[in-house]
């Protein structure tokens, strides 16, 4: 159940709206070319913009202590991807937090065939579960056990294996995606699993995007601590905001002055 | 007003338009005037470089060849500040940050343009050049000499220190 969960949030996480306006409100400047552009303050921006958009040459990012503060990026041997080293280390200002590693599939050919592989939800073949395993550099997909046999579920699995080869791993399993939510679903579950997965999903959804508004949907202020109280201290986006919002005013009397400096320029 | 609008402002203004002036003059007046005071520290001289600056723009308006009007007058901006620092200061250095002011240490809750005013002034011009002109750091690093990534660090860093200031710390 657990693996199945995972996989599940693996895949609706590839596709939450509140990563990509954390990542908007993380990245102070974000153009179309990542590479060429993207300047970020730290490891979790570097994530949280990569779940937005990695580059071709990136296979995977994740945490190695459970924070985002640390974090393991897959690249691909290539001249790119050793070149893009160096470069994505200058894009944050901690360098020892990143650790590289050589994989195969780029991130965003596994998220294609992730895409691709929807499709195959709406069949009623066995299919429980497809999810981005970053670590494996692989799409993990898992078919009930019980339908391995079935003649359309070998062909399924004949097709995707020949298909996308090791971009994939599948597995079979006798778990079913089931919600306890007062009455019990076992014997009397519906042989079409797909509103189910849509509840679970959606179930997810909700908890990941209460997590992300409150993680970023607030600007963080921090209060400090002074002998006469609390007081509260704008974040660093707080400062910039106000420096760009508290022009100095420009003075009346310069506009006549430039116009006349202009008017005597025509005639010198 | 888009870069390309200022583009076609510009194009006008270089085929006699005069009249396009008064849109170039009120689209970047006060981004210029206030990126000069942020680096000089001083309302008369920001005053003579917005002068200097336009007057300039009106004579000798930037040629086909500059791709971003608005980045080209934001540098003249910053180049007649740092001018005017190094006369000021009497220093050759080709180093802006030599001609910055001393940093000292400061009263706490001080306001955001004082904290502002003691910041090194490559910090100031590239905090101005990006908030107040609107400019990707990549244009502030062809205007300022650097690369992209040390520009964006000393932002950071200049955003570090105004919070440290302004909870009334010490550079």
């Amino acid at each position: 159940m657990k693996k199945i969960f995972a996989a599940l949030l693996a895949m609706l996480l590839c596709s939450l709206c509140p990563l990509t306006a954390a990542a908007e409100e993380s990245a102070c400047s974000v153009a179309e070319n990542p590479k060429e552009s993207i300047i970020l303050s730290d490891a979790e921006a570097l994530w949280l913009q990569w779940a937005k958009h990695a580059p071709d040459y990136i296979c995977g990012i994740w945490s190695t202590d459970g924070s985002l503060d640390r974090l393991t990026i897959g690249i691909q041997d290539t001249a790119e991807g050793n070149a893009a080293k160096q470069e994505i280390l200058d894009m944050i200002e901690d360098d020892s937090a990143i650790t590289f590693v050589y994989q195969k599939h780029s991130r965003n050919e596994l998220l294609r065939i992730l895409d691709e592989l929807y499709p195959y939800f709406d069949k009623d073949i066995g299919l429980v579960s497809a999810g981005l395993n970053e670590y494996d550099n692989r799409i993990d997909i898992e078919i009930f056990e019980d339908r391995a046999k079935d003649t359309a579920t070998k062909e399924m699995v004949k097709e995707l294996e020949a298909a996308y080869g090791d971009a994939i791993s599948i597995s079979y399993t006798d778990e079913e995606i089931v919600l306890t939510t007062g009455g019990e679903i076992g014997a009397d579950a519906p042989k079409n699993h797909l509103p189910l997965y849509l509840m679970a999903g959606g179930m997810v959804t909700l908890v990941a995007s209460a997590f992300f508004m409150m993680k970023y949907g607030r600007r963080r202020t921090a209060v400090v601590q002074t002998n006469a109280g609390s007081t509260v201290s704008p974040s660093p986006e707080n400062i910039a905001d106000m420096i760009r919002h508290t022009e100095p005013e420009f003075p009346a009397e310069m506009d006549e002055k430039i116009m006349s400096a202009i008017e005597l320029s025509e005639k010198g | 007003m888009q870069t390309t609008d200022l583009t076609e402002h510009f194009s006008k203004l270089r085929n006699g338009d005069k009249s396009a002036f008064t849109e170039i003059y009120h689209e970047l007046k006060r981004p210029v005037y206030t990126i000069a005071l942020r680096i000089v520290q001083s309302k008369e001289t920001a005053e003579d470089i917005t002068q200097d600056v336009f007057v300039r723009l009106y004579t000798a308006p930037p040629d086909t060849s500059v791709r971003n009007p608005r980045a080209w007058c934001f540098q003249m901006t910053r180049n007649l500040a740092i001018d005017v620092l190094r006369k000021q200061h009497g220093i050759q250095s080709a180093d802006p940050q030599d001609a910055c002011a001393p940093i000292g240490d400061i009263e706490l809750r001080m306001d955001l343009e004082k904290a502002i005013s003691l910041l090194p002034c490559e910090e100031r011009e590239i905090l101005s050049l990006h908030l107040n002109g609107g400019l990707h750091f990549k244009e502030i690093a062809k205007i300022v000499g650097l690369t992209m990534p040390s520009v964006y660090r000393r932002y950071q860093k200049s955003l570090k220190s105004l919070r440290t200031m302004m909870n009334g710390g010490s550079l």
